[in-house]
């Protein structure tokens, strides 16, 4: 729960923070919010697949 | 390039029938049976959340509003990454309780008719518009496509199809909440057209139009203005308030709620999904930019909304433009299918059946039957409104603004999950006001504007920002407020509880109706008597129960089963209402502590994966707790104050043959015999400790040691009241300790053997004599003399050989059975024993011991006893000693004291005495054992034995065992099949 919470609050930070003016400056990569994107997503599947382990 | 209506339309149709084949063939089984379990196929079928909106309009989404549109997704995205504290709850709770739609759920929750009519309302008002947009996508894509203006009967005939569809793969079984199959193949399926067409295009978007990521990068290069109307929105416009939106939407959308957690075959798959969903999205997002360029580059001639549609024209290719146009209509009739289902069930379950159940249903109506056919009327009606919606749209409305229209709308019940999951104080009117509120405040400011009407002159620019905040703000606000000046009810309390899992013991009361016949009978009075012998065996099924007479305990599972399997047919409000109405609860019943029990380590069991913290560590202790108990080498059997068994471990199942799932919960004395009447009478017993219970089992009978104590009372001590059994099972022991005894009664009888030789060759010789002078002198008188010589000295051999044989003989454990035993008889056959041995002889016995000192026991066991004694006695003694047996009475019990004028015993070996194998005599003149087994059978026989002794003056040995009168026999413990 607690990584569940601290995902929570980096993907905010990413996503709804002063931070969003960074990285969606003009001259960025036009691909760049899918690779956040991807980041957010691999955390996910990341953390999904150890609290399965631990479940096991 | 252009086409005509009629190829379209039979791609089209051919289309659908593609899509019948798959969903018919998965509800056949002719596709692999684990298709529609694997969790790739639930994400794809979650990809419904890409409609025609996400297909064609999120191009034009994009050209408006720069990478806003990914917001759409992104929100998704954090829904999903909550999966184990958001989704993960919510899914149990519809499994559990049997809840179909969100309608279902917020009833459940805030135990409120009401509040199901209002979502289901909300709902069908919020979602229209966007069925609406889907008929509209699909006929846009043809005027694309066709360049000229699509016939109306296009739209309609569409609807139809659609409607077909849903009634035969949506509709097929009895309950909303049966899962279908085919229905969910055939989404997946319909997911994997839609990504497939849309990296197509995208495909031939770089490569096609700008030959490759070289040329496309080129061009970026070119026209930096590109890349800045995609960043520039991002920094202005309302991309917190539509990641919010989309938030919500992801799991409250009714096609959403309806896929994630009413279609869900595999609650594992949900895990899966928590990434593979996002990343699907991901996927199909990709395409965008390129699409959205390519279309700027193109001018393809119609709006930014169907560039996706427009620039395959420009391919040169006939198959790009069809497949893409298939992929439209699989985004829209998925979606328009899968959100009917989920508003026909709630419709069906909050509005009709509300207004309709009961007077109007009568038991002799076939309920299943009504249920089916109402569900399947109510789909067309649904699909049928959203084509009139579609007739009524004004026609300049973009694609993601009718979207948007439904997202805000269903973000107003945001504030009702949070009571539902974590705010255990929100009551009904909180929700209620809440949600009237904002969907008040939406109505205004979204939905009339749509017609022309209403909307808030104060709003400039895009009214999503503001129409999302006053709707959540009046909606949050009167939700908080109204909760705390309002008062949950007892059953709003106890659903509560049940959401937020914070209850764990069993709910009051039992019920009234006594068996499975009384609750069919009850039952039958509302759905006549077919449907309600069906739901009892569906309940009897679910929880493993047989048709047979069961406890009150599992009476009240049987009911609240029948009671979530109804929600699951008639939402829970009315199913409620029904099992409350025909199956009353007496609250003032108690349930049995064995059920309270069982109940709390299933749900313990249930909820293991989620406790954290100090939670998971109580939980550890317990688990751990409960583990000694179970591996205990003693067998433990609880029982509650009612006496049923609450606990049986391990060793008590091995010891008595009955498993611990046959005990537990039943009352003690209906387990099998003959343990129900050795624990029965163990309980009645005075005595907290037994020893050496015998209990005749079948052929052989078994020893136990049995002990006792009372668990603490909840009031004085936190414990529930009851007792605590353990029994220890002597019976190998007590076969060792037996064949030990025989083995030193056989060493005695070899230490005897020189004098028994010397006591019967004396009468031996002494009839040899007399038959010598019977031979030579035939006088009557001297012969008849002789031969009552003769007899006498056979009596004297007779009883040397009778006390030997009774002396060594083994003897079963039935033959130790108490018996009202005269010490004096004891103490005189150790006496003549221990005189026939060759010490025996030279010392003078004197025996004080008068008869009438009785007590309850072995007799054999206790000559034994002074056999020994007097053995020890004659071997500390020299020739001509003294050795006196004496017996008295003090109070309850009885002395025998056997005292010699021997050598003593030092002081320093006098503690070890009754230690085994401890011997001061030679090797092989003794064995050790023999003040240990007069220690044991005393101490057997509940008495005392000691030692005084004074080196060089002799030693005294006290016995103390207990006085029997006439009655000790029948005031023996008082146990059935037990002797002591």
């Amino acid at each position: 729960m607690e990584k569940t919470i601290l995902l929570l609050l980096f993907a905010l930070l990413l996503l709804v923070s002063p931070l969003v003016s960074y990285w969606a400056a003009d001259d960025s990569p036009w691909y760049l919010p899918y690779l956040l994107w991807g980041a957010i997503i691999g955390l996910t599947a990341w953390l999904q697949q150890k609290a399965r382990g631990d479940d096991l | 390039m252009t086409f005509e209506l009629w190829q379209l339309f039979l791609a089209g149709v051919a289309y659908l029938l593609v899509l019948f084949l798959v969903a018919y063939s998965a509800e056949r089984g002719w596709l692999p049976s684990g298709l529609a379990r694997h969790p790739i196929t639930y994400v794809l079928s979650l990809g419904v959340y890409a409609t025609s909106w996400t297909y064609y309009g999120s191009v034009g989404f994009a050209e408006e509003w720069g990478y806003n549109f990914l917001t759409i997704y992104l929100g998704v995205t954090l829904a999903f990454a909550l999966t184990p504290i958001l989704l993960q709850p919510i899914l149990r709770l519809t499994r559990e309780f049997q809840l179909a739609s969100l309608a279902d759920l917020f009833a459940f929750r805030y135990q409120s008719q009401l509040a199901g009519v209002l979502v289901t309302l909300f709902m069908l008002a919020g979602t229209l518009p966007y069925i609406a947009l889907q008929i509209r996508a699909v006929t846009e894509s043809l005027q694309v496509l066709t360049s000229e203006s699509t016939p109306g009967l296009i739209a309609l005939g569409f609807c139809l199809t659609i409607i077909l569809f849903a009634v035969l793969f949506g509709a097929r079984h009895i309950s909303a909440r049966e899962r279908h199959e085919g229905l969910v193949v055939a989404i997946a399926f319909e997911s994997l057209v839609k990504l497939a067409a849309l990296l197509a295009v995208g495909l031939f978007a770089v490569f096609g139009v700008f030959d490759g990521l070289g040329g496309l990068n080129s061009w970026l290069h070119d026209h930096p203005e590109a890349t800045e109307a995609l960043y520039r929105p991002v920094r202005e416009g309302p991309w917190a308030t539509l990641l919010l939106l989309a938030f919500a939407a992801a799991f409250l959308l009714p096609r959403q709620f309806h896929m994630i957690f009413t279609e869900n075959l595999n609650e594992r798959s949900l895990g899966f999904a928590s990434w593979a969903f996002p990343l699907f999205l991901l996927l199909l997002n990709l395409a965008i930019p390129p699409i959205l360029w390519a279309g700027s580059m193109l001018q393809p001639g119609t709006s930014a909304d169907f560039f996706v549609l427009g620039i395959t024209l420009e391919s040169g290719s006939t198959w790009l433009p069809i497949m893409t146009f298939i992929g439209g209509v699989s985004a829209s009739s998925a979606m328009i299918i899968v959100t009917t289902l989920a508003l026909a069930a709630m419709s069906m379950n909050h509005l009709v059946l509300p207004a309709s159940f009961p007077p109007r249903l009568k038991p002799d109506v076939d309920l299943y039957r009504w249920l089916l056919w109402g569900r399947r009327v109510l789909i067309a009606l649904v699909i049928l409104a959203g084509y009139g919606f579609y007739l009524l749209l004004e026609r300049n409305q973009g694609l993601a603004k009718l979207g948007l229209i439904s997202f805000v709308a269903v973000a107003q019940f945001l504030p009702g999950i949070i009571g539902l999951l974590y705010w255990r104080r929100a009551t009904r009117a909180g929700f209620l006001v809440g949600l009237g509120g904002g969907a008040a405040v939406w109505t205004f400011m979204l939905l009339l504007p749509l017609f022309g009407q209403g909307g808030w002159s104060g709003v400039t620019g895009e009214p999503w920002s503001a129409a999302t905040f006053w709707s959540l703000a009046v909606n949050f606000t009167l939700f908080a407020l109204v909760s705390m000046l309002t008062r949950p009810t007892t059953s709003e309390t106890e659903a509560a509880q049940a959401c937020c899992k914070e209850n764990l013991g069993p709910p009051p009361g039992l019920l009234v109706a006594d068996s499975l016949q009384q609750i069919r009978d009850q039952l039958a009075l509302i759905t006549g008597p077919e449907m309600a012998a069906h739901e009892v065996q569906r309940a009897l099924a679910d929880l493993n129960l047989a048709d047979a007479p069961l406890p009150a305990t599992d009476l009240r599972q049987v009911r609240d089963r029948i009671e979530r399997n109804l929600s699951g047919l008639l939402g829970p409000m009315l199913a409620r209402m029904i099992v409350d109405d025909r199956l009353r609860m007496d609250p003032q019943a108690r349930t049995a502590l064995s059920a309270s029990v069982r109940y709390m380590e299933q749900r313990l069991e249930d909820s293991r994966t989620r406790l954290r913290g100090l939670a998971a560590e109580l939980d550890d202790l317990r688990r751990y707790h409960r583990q000694v108990l179970q591996d205990l080498p003693l067998g433990v059997c609880s029982l509650g104050p009612d006496r049923e068994v609450v606990s049986w471990n391990l060793a008590m199942s091995v010891i008595s043959g009955i498993g611990a799932s046959e005990a537990a919960g039943r009352p003690l004395k209906e387990l099998p015999e003959p343990w129900s009447g050795l624990l029965c009478g163990f309980l009645r017993a005075h005595d907290n400790h037994l020893h050496k219970v015998k209990m005749r089992e079948e052929a052989r009978v078994r020893v136990f040691n049995l002990h006792k104590a009372a668990i603490e009372d909840g009031a004085s001590g936190g414990g529930a009241g009851g007792t605590v059994i353990l029994v220890e099972d002597l019976t190998d022991m007590h076969r060792l300790e037996s064949e030990l005894a025989h083995s030193e009664r056989l060493a005695s009888i070899g230490r005897l053997a020189a004098g028994v030789a010397h006591e019967v060759g004396n009468p031996v010789t002494g009839i040899a004599c007399l038959a010598q002078n019977l031979l030579s002198d035939r006088d009557d008188e001297l012969t008849e003399e002789g031969l009552t010589e003769i007899l006498a000295q056979t009596r004297r051999i007779t009883a040397i050989v009778q006390s030997l044989v009774t002396f060594s003989h083994s003897g079963t454990v039935a033959d130790h059975a108490p018996t009202i035993t005269d010490l004096s008889d004891s103490v005189d056959e150790a006496v003549r024993l221990v005189r026939l041995s060759h010490a025996g002889k030279q010392l003078e016995f004197e025996d004080r011991c008068e008869a009438g000192y009785r007590v309850l026991g072995d007799r054999q066991r206790l000559t034994q006893v002074f056999v020994n004694l007097l053995s020890n006695a004659c071997d500390a003694s020299r020739p001509g000693d003294r050795i006196t047996i004496e017996c008295r009475r003090l109070g309850d019990y009885l002395e025998v004291t056997v005292e010699d004028q021997g050598f003593g015993i030092p002081e320093e070996i006098l503690d070890h005495v009754f230690e085994p194998f401890f011997t001061t005599k030679e090797p092989g003149e003794g064995t050790g054992l023999g003040l240990p087994m007069v220690y044991n059978i005393v101490h057997e026989h509940s008495g005392t034995v000691d030692v005084d002794s004074q080196p060089g003056a002799g030693t005294r040995v006290r016995v103390r065992l207990p006085a029997a009168d006439d009655n000790s026999i029948f005031s023996a413990p008082p146990l059935e099949n037990l002797t002591v």
